[in-house]
């Protein structure tokens, strides 16, 4: 799992967690976002 | 409850008043509205009538708007790291939102009641044509046109799959489409289509909807082998079969969908003020609560990027993995990994139809792959 996660959380997004990102908006604004993880739900896989 | 239950036809029920204040009319009858109140058949005054108080529905109204901003440009360069609280008013429910700094985006103040209930208001309907030639019912009575009768009659008959609201969807979004032509139906047939729409993502895997950018890696893990090894590294395993798609570039297409329209790119508090002025802050959404607040706080703190004054967001990710069946029989199953975005709304995003979960990965067994005969790396 914890491998799953090193694939995952490539060298892109690292890069944008600590420099974000900039997306032009829906209402025009350009904005700069930086991904923040709030939850993780999972369980161990069934047998 | 359907929507019929929302009305009560009591006789002589003073307009009902919903404001949080009973108006004047309910409790004293004013002279100017009725100077002499209508007899019933005893003969006696008749009497004004109220509601009980719990049957009042009370529609859902959304969150007051932000009060309009001071005129003070002269200041906008140092109000970065001041205090700077916004302040909405109160909405009929005592509810008022707080914003630590100003927000350059408000996505509830396009909220209709159609995003606030899912019970449609009653249509206005118009009575059935009147029937003054005697007894016509030929079609296309008692709609107004043809393309209505054909239409309700396709709708009521046949399979009865067909909902309201899809009916609704197909006449408003396809039919009364500017570039609708009924021509362009000459020898239709839908499986054939669908069959060109699967073949066509096959064919492209450059387009960027081709396969959306999903990879397949292989992962390695370490496997303790029960014997003493100095590196503490075990036993090198490859498990193939990791579906995923780059991150970022969920996160990037996600900003650009139509539904970010409703993000909340500005965390804030919601009060409600008690009748007797207290407040109590209400916890009800992630980009309301202490931690989305807090980790906001932090990177507005954060120094900006080399010539960049752009206005920096939290991007909220809630993740979720979870194994399951995909079928009633048998034992064909999913490891997916999903992601949610804490900026929206929950009552968006839990709807199942919504389309706010995005997959991120298919996780491999490890122990079908295992039960397969061990793959020695």
């Amino acid at each position: 799992m914890q491998e799953v996660w090193n694939t995952l959380l490539d060298g892109d997004f690292v890069a944008a967690y600590k420099h974000g990102f900039v997306i032009q908006c829906h209402d025009g604004q350009s904005r700069r976002f930086y991904p923040r993880l709030f939850t993780y739900s999972a369980d161990y896989p069934e047998k | 409850m359907g929507p019929e239950s929302h009305h009560f036809d009591i006789p002589q029920v003073p307009e009902l008043n919903f404001d949080a204040e009973p108006s004047e009319g309910l409790r004293t009858p004013s002279p100017s509205r009725s100077p002499t109140p209508p007899l019933t058949n005893a003969g006696r005054p008749g009497r004004h009538y109220r509601l009980p108080k719990r049957y009042e529905d009370l529609p859902p109204e959304p969150p007051a708007p932000l009060p309009p901003p001071p005129p003070a440009p002269a200041l906008r360069r140092v109000i970065l790291h001041v205090r700077d609280t916004v302040r909405t008013a109160l909405n009929r429910f005592g509810l008022l939102r707080e914003y630590p700094r100003r927000p350059s985006y408000d996505p509830d103040a396009s909220l209709g009641s159609e995003d606030l209930a899912n019970w449609d208001a009653p249509p206005h309907c118009e009575p059935a044509i009147p029937n003054s030639e005697g007894l016509s019912f030929l079609p296309p009575w008692p709609f107004k046109t043809m393309s209505i009768y054909l239409f309700m009659e396709w709708l009521n008959s046949g399979s009865n799959l067909k909902s309201v609201g899809e009916a609704d969807r197909l006449v408003n979004g396809v039919l009364r489409h500017q570039e609708f032509k009924a021509s362009d139906f000459d020898g239709f047939s839908a499986r054939r289509e669908n069959r060109r729409f699967d073949q066509v993502e096959a064919d492209t895997a450059g387009a960027p909807f081709g396969g959306d950018g999903w990879t397949t890696s292989t992962v390695h893990i370490s496997v303790p082998t029960g014997q003493k090894d100095p590196t503490g590294t075990g036993c090198r395993f490859a498990i193939p079969g990791l579906h995923h798609r780059p991150l970022l570039g969920v996160l990037k297409a996600a900003l650009v969908d139509v539904a970010s329209k409703r993000f909340h790119f500005s965390p804030f508090k919601r009060f409600r003020i008690l009748s007797f002025g207290r407040e109590e802050r209400c916890y009800d959404e992630v980009y309301t609560s202490d931690a989305f607040l807090k980790a906001d706080d932090a990177l507005q703190k954060q120094k900006n990027e080399p010539n960049c004054t752009l206005e920096k967001v939290v991007l909220g990710l809630m993740l979720w993995s979870d194994s399951t069946h995909l079928a009633n029989f048998g034992n064909a199953k999913a490891w997916p990994i999903y992601l949610y975005f804490a900026n929206l709304s929950k009552y968006i995003r839990a709807k199942p139809t919504s389309g706010s979960s995005h997959h991120i990965a298919y996780i491999p067994s490890v122990s079908a792959w295992v039960s397969s005969g061990l793959f020695l790396y």
